[in-house]
């Protein structure tokens, strides 16, 4: 990947990945109400993919200067299987720890890169990733962690 | 009718069997804790909470936490619990925690704690107590009847007379509300006793007390 097209595609495809992921997960889930939860999950990921086609288009600009916060909760949970019998909680720490991962990704690929727009790109999409793990974790903390 | 048991329920369930006496515990907080953290003090530990927000923040009553605190409950406030560790000795654990600053929340709901890692402790006690909330275990119910039933976040939406969707089904208590106290669940079940009044005599009203 040495364009900004190409970075652009990459991730435009991992965001397709991901709402495929849930919406396979949706399709095998047992417990009540985890169906329609995952289901959005993946809408939620395609937009992600749709606001990176409009980037890629020219109709949407990424914002690295952007500061986003880090409420840092999914970088201290354990890993969980996401079996289909998934709660709601193992869910959110599945969705956050991807997208942890994704920030991250494209952290360490800005940081390799010298300053170019190339390198805007991968700040830009660093940040669109932290908005992402920003909205887990923020309904993490609603949700799960309601009493602390 | 279902409820749930909560953990100073279990706390003190289980207090017959247990010793405290010398012994430092902390109390990772959730709803209730307080009473969590009385029950081991009351025998004789010395006692920590830790809570992730303010005091104003806690789900409890605020007389309950100046209880807590005047039987000599630690209280730390905007304390994150990281990590539990082994301890030097065996017979005890340490907790990472961290430092905690409150920001504010963009789309307007309460402040949010957010670790901060350059201020992290590691503390030495003889037990923790997790008392991170609870919730129902609505596992056993078959799915196609939890959709009928209308679960929302783990919680039954019962009708004003705590009755469900299924027509033989009352609920009360933490699964069916918010406050997560012994009071609310005795007037769910004050409720419920007029709704199945109601349900098995339909001619009659009692709705009136």
């Amino acid at each position: 990947m040495n364009t900004v097209d190409e970075i652009l595609d990459y991730a435009i495809d991992q965001e397709q990945q991901a709402a495929d992921f849930y919406a396979d997960l949706a399709n095998r889930a047992e417990k009540a109400g985890m169906k329609e939860i995952l289901l959005d999950f993946a809408a939620e990921e395609q937009s992600h993919k749709e606001r990176l086609l409009a980037v890629k288009q020219g109709k949407h600009e990424l914002t690295p200067e952007q500061e986003v916060l880090d409420l840092k909760i999914s970088d201290y949970l354990v890993e969980v299987d996401a079996s289909a019998g998934i709660s709601y909680q193992d869910a959110l720490i599945v969705a956050m720890k991807r997208e942890r991962a994704a920030f991250q990704l494209y952290s360490d690929m800005a940081a390799q890169v010298p300053e170019s727009h190339l390198k805007e790109v991968l700040e830009g999409l660093a940040k669109e990733e932290a908005k992402h793990k920003l909205f887990f974790e923020s309904e993490y903390d609603e949700r799960v962690l309601m009493d602390n | 009718m279902f409820s749930t048991l909560t953990p100073h329920q279990m706390c003190a369930a289980s207090r017959a069997k247990l010793s405290f006496v010398h012994h430092r515990i902390v109390d990772v907080v959730g709803a209730l804790a307080e009473r969590d953290a009385q029950a081991p003090r009351r025998l004789g530990a010395e006692v920590t909470i830790l809570y992730r927000r303010r005091i104003a923040d806690m789900p409890a009553d605020i007389e309950e936490i100046h209880e807590s605190q005047e039987e000599g409950c630690r209280i730390v406030t905007q304390a994150i619990p990281v990590e539990v560790l082994n301890a030097a000795q065996a017979d005890q654990v340490s907790l990472q925690w961290g430092e905690a600053e409150m920001v504010q929340d963009p789309k307007g709901g309460r402040p949010r704690p957010v670790l901060q890692e350059d201020r992290m402790h590691t503390d030495t006690f003889d037990c923790i107590i997790s008392a991170i909330g609870q919730g129902g275990n609505l596992d056993f119910i078959p799915g196609n009847l939890q959709e009928q039933l209308a679960i929302e976040w783990g919680k039954f939406i019962p009708d004003e007379f705590q009755h469900t969707a299924l027509a033989k089904v009352f609920v009360g208590g933490d699964v069916a509300n918010r406050t997560a106290d012994a009071i609310s669940a005795i007037e769910d079940g004050h409720h419920a006793a007029r709704g199945i009044d109601r349900f098995l005599n339909p001619e009659t009203d009692s709705n009136s007390d």
